[in-house]
């Protein structure tokens, strides 16, 4: 992969990390969005949008309620979207194998991710009792300003998780050129669809309501239904 | 209490401090919380009413306890802090009346928040866009699931930005008298019907998932069925308090092991 796209993946990715929790939160950090990006600027957009719709189904339910942190889904997204972007263009990998085994290999990045964010709460503890200390009336405006100090760990941590997507995805092409049964990628492309099963039905789950469960049975009847007649009408 | 004329808030100065709203998580901790956003937020306002240095170093201190509500609605409590300083600044109101103002708010404003956007809203927009993303690669139209993106933005921002400015400026207007206006915004209610669309969305991208299986026309049906077992057991396994980590690994070995065999 090219330099210039990996290091401004990087510092795109250490941008949405910023947008997630501590400015705005327009959600141009969730999943789906954060993998179209990144997939835009590693030159691959459909990679970047299918491994980010399928994460934004899976981590639909993780939400960050009062002092409680959910797994952080973008370390999850930009390592799986790097991963996959850099296996994209090597055979034996059709696409559904090869967003498969990124996203199988960058799952655990969520949970590091949540590692980092509990670090830079704790950081952010002493910067705000540097900041209340200050406060005497002549420093009140500098105090203050440490609040801005909160945005610099994200944002390293969120870049080196994309840098870490890439080298992984680097590191396993050579294995797969040198090591891959010709029944591999059919049994990722399985993984692949199992894993958007699973993540839409932990999607459905964030319905917390009583009706809920048979709009989605419903919904998913129709659906499946849908290409099941469309799929026999076109063979 | 001494009473001094405070001076009149203007529209920068209430847009400087909508604007450092949007940092109220930056320096999130798990002392004070959302307190250092918080004061940070209020100082242009702050730093307007109380030309005195030690009335603006009291005035900063009020700011710098303990606070946490959802990021949004907070800006409907810095708003009111903003009305209950100006009416304190100018002798009309005791010091405490803006802490009990936050105080009273910020926890049944974190809790509609986290209910209409965390749990609804965004449950809504994701699972409808997400829908429409994986439609569009698995009808062969890649590009179009580009579509999805602004679709997921304008909808959820639509409605985040429109609620967050409209309570800001709500909040300092009406002070105290913001809670009839966030109480007849109906949200509760309007979240119910956004978590079923959620349902639809997810459970339709379940069904899509069937279409993602490697199967020839002639086994389509069980591809459907395998699918359509395989989203009921994952639903119930869930249900049961299941790691959806652990699912999604067993479920694709399971997976890859029957690809690779049959």
């Amino acid at each position: 992969m090219e330099s210039h796209r990996l290091i401004l993946a990087a510092i795109l990715s250490g941008v949405l990390a910023l947008e997630r929790k501590a400015f705005l939160q327009a959600m141009l950090a969730r999943p789906l969005v954060a993998g179209a990006l990144l997939g835009y600027v590693l030159g691959h957009p459909v990679e970047g949008l299918a491994t980010g719709a399928a994460l934004e189904l899976f981590f639909l339910g993780a939400v960050n309620l009062g002092a409680a942190l959910p797994d952080n889904e973008l370390f999850a997204s930009v390592a799986a979207v790097a991963c996959a972007c850099e296996l994209a263009p090597h055979h034996p990998l059709t696409l559904p194998a090869s967003l498969a085994c990124a996203t199988l290999l960058a799952l655990p990045a969520a949970k590091l991710g949540k590692v980092a964010d509990r670090l830079s709460e704790r950081l952010n503890g002493w910067v705000a009792s540097r900041a209340e200390g200050g406060g005497d009336g002549r420093h009140i405006r500098a105090g203050l300003r440490h609040n801005l100090y909160g945005l610099w760990l994200p944002f390293v941590a969120a870049a080196l998780a994309c840098l870490l997507g890439t080298v992984v995805g680097g590191a396993i092409v050579p294995a797969l050129h040198a090591w891959a049964p010709a029944t591999l990628g059919r049994g990722l492309a399985m993984a692949w669809a199992a894993f958007l099963i699973v993540s839409a039905a932990a999607a459905a789950r964030t319905a917390r309501t009583a009706h809920a469960f048979v709009w989605t049975v419903l919904a998913a009847v129709v659906s499946a239904g849908a290409q099941a007649l469309g799929l026999l009408e076109a063979g | 209490m001494t009473t001094t004329a405070a001076a009149p808030l203007g529209t920068w100065t209430l847009w400087r401090v909508f604007w450092r709203s949007l940092f109220l998580q930056a320096a999130w901790n798990p002392k004070g919380m959302q307190n250092l956003g918080f004061a940070f937020a209020l100082y242009p306002a702050l730093e307007k009413l109380y030309p005195d240095p030690q009335a603006l170093a009291r005035a900063n201190e009020r700011h710098l306890c303990c606070f946490n509500s959802h990021p949004y609605f907070a800006a409907t409590i810095v708003g009111g802090a903003v009305h209950h300083e100006q009416h304190i600044a100018a002798g009309e109101e005791p010091p405490e009346s803006v802490s009990a103002f936050k105080q009273s708010l910020m926890g049944p404003l974190a809790a509609l928040g986290d209910g209409f956007f965390w749990l609804s809203l965004r449950p809504a927009c994701g699972a409808v866009s997400a829908l429409l993303a994986l439609a569009a690669v698995f009808s062969g139209r890649p590009l179009a699931a580009l579509w999805a993106v602004p679709v997921y933005l304008v909808s959820y921002n639509a409605v985040h930005i429109g609620i967050r400015a409209r309570f800001f400026i709500a909040g300092y207007r009406l002070g105290d008298g913001v809670v009839p206006a966030l109480a007849a915004s109906r949200l509760p209610s309007i979240g119910q019907r956004l978590r079923v669309l959620a349902a639809v969305g997810a459970g339709a991208a379940g069904g899509l998932g069937a279409l993602s299986l490697p199967a020839g026309p002639h086994v389509v049906h069980w591809a459907a069925l395998g699918a359509a077992g395989l989203f009921a057991a994952a639903y119930a396994l869930l249900a049961r308090g299941l790691s959806p980590y652990l699912l999604a690994y067993a479920a694709c070995a399971l997976a890859l092991c029957f690809g690779m065999v049959f």
